[in-house]
């Protein structure tokens, strides 16, 4: 058994843009994820940040293979399963699970409870010990709803409890991987901190491993073990989370964790900020070189014209820059 | 832009010649011989074949096709000699149930199919779109009840019955035209009041349906872009109302209309079968419901078919262009 | 001199079939020209309600609103509540301005950039649309839009979503107004292009010397940005007072839960975050007595059964610091374990 129940070698996912209509013709190609490596290890948390558009979701939902990779590897508990089609999969879908951002669509509102979670037992025909409802009544109660709503629907709970119905849902197969896509950005800051929590048990109890896709550091410095920060479909560093949260040596790195607010007024009014220019470029036509070098403050003419590899600077540290901050 | 525009183009032109190619291969499966048609009772063998000749239909199909397209730009002569019959380009081929080239029974009906859509047309749109705007404006109050009302009955009575409604108890009841002359052709021009006379009822009958359905895509476009974020932000400016509704509000709620009202439109140019028979007008859709019902008159149904088709494919043109100028979300696409 | 603004008893609520939803109830409140006032609270407490009641923004046959708000003009003052809606109308874009939370529809998009900030100029300045579209460049330049001049010609599809809201910052200030209120102004975008529109709305408010309402839930915004804070739960202001105040010493149970279920950045803790249990109450028919209760840890401090039988009132605990709570500030000071400096040595 191999110690990583995750591994990405180079993960590439690339999607084409259409002009649309009846001669639908490939215009362009989103680099969506760009060659991405990684890995988690069992029962730990990794983070994936960065901005909206860089890849985040798209690397989760190939690791599912919602989506077919482009190219690379993907590894999932020693095994490769690149290549595996969809009957292939099937065995292993129950031991990777998905958790989504929104609540309120994730949930098809004309189920009860009982039956959106019960249906994973299901489609892998799976009759669990003491019979399906109990078994979901105990889901429930796991994740800190009452056990007597299992025949309620969803749009009788609240954000908040949506969710656990979610975690619920993912938890029923007792997966070894988690991916949860921005689980707690549709809710309440009182809220967030309750399901945060949850999952933490929850991973504390079961031994689960999550691949953790937000954009909030906050919650994510919280919550990781090790962190990966991604820009324009690639990886950009990747640390531990002390490390990366406190020594980060990627200029974008330290441009995100400076842009972050942090709520202490002293701490505010004496920081210095790093302000990034401009916005992001278009995935379609990434800038040449290092991706990062039209908004960054260090960039040379090198950055623009070769492509920084990511390599290993210390022990599980990570970074493809060309003029790294100094250690 | 230009390029846009050049596109569609190409892009319906390609589209007419595929919808011909498909109308000649249907009317040749269908189970149905014209020239069997053509002698009744007195038929034997060697009168079809000469028929079938005659009728041009002894040929593949893609030969028929590209006849009638090559007539279309060059004209077109039936049969020699001195029976010899031409009929000019844009020739449509020639109907020998009516003695007539199709070309001009179209031009014939055309004007008065025209007249009806366009008169209909406008009248809808009018009505359609003021009540719509009115009935959201004023939401749960009385106009948007009457609007209600109206959508209601309008969209359940169908124009075969509002028709004959509109027909006896309001034309012929009082008179209103002198039920002879119903169903000639009166020129705008030299004879403006007839035209009216003629044309406003069928008219209204055709619009009141189809006003019904725009009533009711206005009201509930006008009230689904009064909640957009962008009306909200017109009202914070400090704009007044008025200048909301028709600057913000309605040019973004009608612009869908457009698409509707355009195709709408264009279908009616092909005929409107009902409204013609009831009013007795001898617009496209009478000229072709007898050319199917009666006479099995291939060349005059090939010609109507893809004439409609045509209205419609160009109508999809004209409106993807005004829709590029209104919408710049599609301009730069 | 008098508060620019000043808000006094309003009262915001929607009659629906279910009953009345009382969104904002007894809202009181202050700013002053170049000062910033963040209000902060979780999703449904009020935050927009209480705010589109100032900007006349609601639908008056829908909305039953009372109290006062209460604009100091040069002119004199003008209770925007009472006065005649063509009155209000002539000072919205003027005199107050709003920006909002979702940068990409809150442009028509159907008109330019250029013709949108013009429209906006123009409704209170003489000027031809030549002028109005200059106007506009200008603006555009100020906000920091490279190459204003090509860029005043495209339309909303054509910026990202960081650049839109500038646009809409450019046609909030293109009047010189004198209060700006910007309803979550920065939540739908990413952190690097949120701290670059903060940074501006910083910069605009001294260059034009404004009020500013900002209204946020993430609490490290306000840390940012704010002078005085505004606590809000389920349509009640529990908590006003000076930021500092609030962040060290709080005096409202809310708030230091709040600020104690947020995780930090700038702080290692794998300790488990604290919760707030339960989930804030329905604004149908609230319950008579604190609306906090039934989630509050220190309520069984109260003696008697105060907190569930009568409503705190808004009352200054400390110099320049309110709060909705019955208990002393003596008390509050003593249970609060949230000054958010304690953790970081
Ligand atoms: N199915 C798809 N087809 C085409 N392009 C796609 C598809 N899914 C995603 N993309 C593009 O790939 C890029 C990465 O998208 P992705 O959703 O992975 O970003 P993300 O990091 O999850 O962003 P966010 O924080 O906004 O959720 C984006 O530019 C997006 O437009
Ligand atoms: N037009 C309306 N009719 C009925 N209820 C409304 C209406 N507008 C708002 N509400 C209700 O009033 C309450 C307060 O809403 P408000 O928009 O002020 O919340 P908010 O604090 O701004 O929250 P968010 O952070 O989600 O923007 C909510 O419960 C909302 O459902
Ligand atoms: S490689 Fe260059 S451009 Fe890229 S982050 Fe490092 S310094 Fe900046
Ligand atoms: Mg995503
Ligand atoms: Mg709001």
């Amino acid at each position: 058994m191999s110690e990583n129940v995750l591994t990405l070698e180079n993960l590439t996912k690339h999607f084409d843009t259409t002009t649309g209509g009846v001669f639908n013709k490939v215009k362009g190609v989103v680099k969506a994820v760009d060659g991405v490596t990684l890995d988690v290890a069992r029962g730990e948390t990794v983070g994936l940040v960065g901005e909206s558009g860089c890849g985040k979701t798209t690397v989760g939902r190939t690791v599912l293979k919602l989506y077919e990779p482009t190219s690379g590897k993907i590894i999932f508990d020693g095994q490769d399963i690149t290549k595996l089609s969809r009957r292939e999969m099937k065995p292993l879908r129950s031991q990777m699970q998905m958790i989504f951002q929104d609540p309120f669509a994730s949930l098809n509102p004309r189920h009860t409870v009982g039956t959106i979670v019960s249906a994973s037992y299901d489609i892998h025909g799976i009759k669990p010990e003491g019979g399906t409802k109990k078994a979901v009544q105990e889901l429930l109660e796991r994740v800190g709803l009452n056990p007597e709503h299992i025949n309620r629907f969803p749009h009788e709970f609240s954000g908040g409890q949506r969710q656990r119905i979610g975690i619920a849902r993912a938890l029923a197969l007792k997966p070894k991987l988690i991916v949860a896509d921005e689980p707690v950005s549709a809710l309440d800051v009182s809220i967030q901190a309750q399901v945060v929590n949850l999952l933490d048990d929850l991973q504390q109890e079961l031994g689960l491993a999550y691949l953790f896709v937000a954009h909030d550091l906050s919650v994510v410095q919280h919550i990781s073990d090790r962190v990966v920060v991604m820009y324009l479909g690639k990886v950009m560093e990747m640390a531990d989370t002390a490390e990366l949260f406190f020594k980060p040596r990627h200029p974008y790195t330290k441009a995100l964790l400076s842009a972050v607010p942090i709520p202490d007024p002293e701490i505010e009014r004496k920081r210095e900020r790093i302000i990034l220019r401009g916005d992001l470029p278009s995935p379609v036509n990434p800038p040449a070189g290092c991706v990062f070098n039209t908004r960054c403050w260090k960039a040379q003419d090198i950055c623009r014209t070769s492509v920084p590899a990511l390599v290993e600077i210390s022990p599980k540290h990570t970074l493809a820059c060309h003029f790294p901050e100094p250690a | 832009m230009l390029k846009f525009v050049s596109r569609r183009l190409a892009y319906t032109f390609a589209v007419l010649v595929l919808v011909s190619i498909v109308v000649f291969i249907i009317f040749n499966y269908l189970p149905i011989d014209p020239a069997r048609l053509t002698c009744g009772k007195s038929c034997f063998p060697a009168l079809i074949e000469a028929n079938r000749h005659r009728l041009g239909l002894d040929v593949p199909w893609w030969e028929q096709w590209w006849r009638f397209i090559h007539g279309l730009f060059a004209g077109r002569s039936y049969a020699e000699g001195s029976a010899a019959i031409v009929c000019g380009a844009p020739s449509f081929g020639y109907s020998f149930n009516q003695h007539s080239c199709v070309t001009s029974l179209i031009g014939q009906a055309f004007p008065v199919t025209f007249s009806l859509a366009i008169g209909s047309f406008i009248l809808w749109m009018i009505m359609g779109i003021s009540l719509g705007v009115l009935a959201a404006r004023f939401k749960g109050r009385m106009p948007d009840r009457i609007a209600t009302v109206f959508v209601l009955v309008g969209t359940s009575l169908p124009t075969f019955i509002s028709g004959l409604l509109i027909l006896l108890f309001v034309v012929l009841k009082f008179n209103l035209i002198n039920p002879i002359e119903m169903g000639q052709w009166m020129s705008p021009f030299s004879n403006p009041w007839g035209y009216f006379k003629e044309f406003i009822f069928p008219c209204i009958t055709l619009a009141l349906a189809y006003a019904a359905t725009y009533t009711r895509f206005t009201r509930s476009n006008v009230i689904e872009t009064s909640s957009e974020d962008f009306i909200r932000t017109a009202k914070a400016k400090g704009l007044s109302s008025g200048v909301i509704l028709r600057k913000h509000t309605l040019r973004a709620a009608l612009s869908p209309i457009l698409t509707i009202a355009g195709l709408d439109f264009a279908g009616l140019l092909g005929g409107a079968i009902i409204t013609e028979q009831i009013f007795n007008l001898p617009g496209l859709g009478r000229l072709s419901i007898k050319a199917v019902l009666t006479d099995y008159d291939l060349p005059v149904i090939l010609s109507t078919t893809l004439l409609a088709a045509a209205f419609v494919v160009i109508a999809n043109l004209v409106v993807d262009i005004a829709y590029a100028f209104i919408d710049p979300r599609v301009r730069v696409a | 001199m008098k508060p620019f603004l000043e808000v006094k008893n309003l009262n915001v609520s929607f009659p629906t079939e279910d009953g009345n939803v009382n969104a904002s109830q007894d809202i009181s409140f202050e700013v002053a020209l170049g000062e910033t006032l963040a209000i902060v609270g979780e999703s449904g407490s009020g935050k927009s309600v209480s705010n589109l009641a100032i900007m006349g923004l609601h639908n008056p046959a829908r909305t039953i609103i009372s109290g006062q708000a209460i604009l100091n003009l040069e002119s004199g003052p003008v209770d925007v509540i009472t006065a005649p809606a063509e009155t209000v109308r002539r000072l919205r874009g003027k005199a107050m301005a709003m920006i909002f939370q979702d940068p990409m529809s809150s442009l028509h998009p159907y008109y330019s950039i250029g013709d949108q900030i013009s429209e906006a100029w123009r409704l209170y300045n003489e000027g031809n649309k030549k002028d109005g579209l200059k106007k506009a460049t200008e603006m555009l330049d100020l906000v920091g839009i490279p190459d204003a001049g090509r860029r005043v010609n495209e339309y909303p599809h054509q910026f990202s979503g960081g650049m839109r809201q500038r646009v809409m910052i450019a046609m909030a200030l293109v009047n010189n107004p004198q209060l700006l209120i910007a309803d979550e102004p920065t939540t739908a975008l990413d952190v690097t292009v949120q701290s670059q529109i903060l940074q501006l709305l910083r910069d605009m408010q001294k260059e034009f010397n404004m009020a500013v309402i900002l209204i946020t839930h993430d609490l490290g915004v306000v840390a940012e940005v704010a002078d005085r804070v505004n606590v809000m739960y389920a349509g009640k202001i529990v908590e006003q007072a000076k930021v500092d105040e609030i962040y060290y010493r709080s005096l409202q149970p809310y708030t230091m839960g709040l600020l104690q279920s947020i995780p930090r950045v700038d702080q290692l803790d794998s300790h488990r975050l604290k919760t707030i249990p339960g989930q804030p109450p329905s604004l149908i028919g609230l319950p008579a007595g604190c609306s906090f209760r039934a989630r509050c840890e220190f309520a069984s401090h109260v003696p008697g059964n105060l907190c569930a039988t009568v409503a705190p009132a808004l009352e200054e605990k400390a110099p320049a610091h309110l709060t909705r709570c019955h208990l002393t500030s003596a008390q509050l000071l003593e249970l609060n374990t949230s000054d958010v400096r304690g953790s970081h040595n």
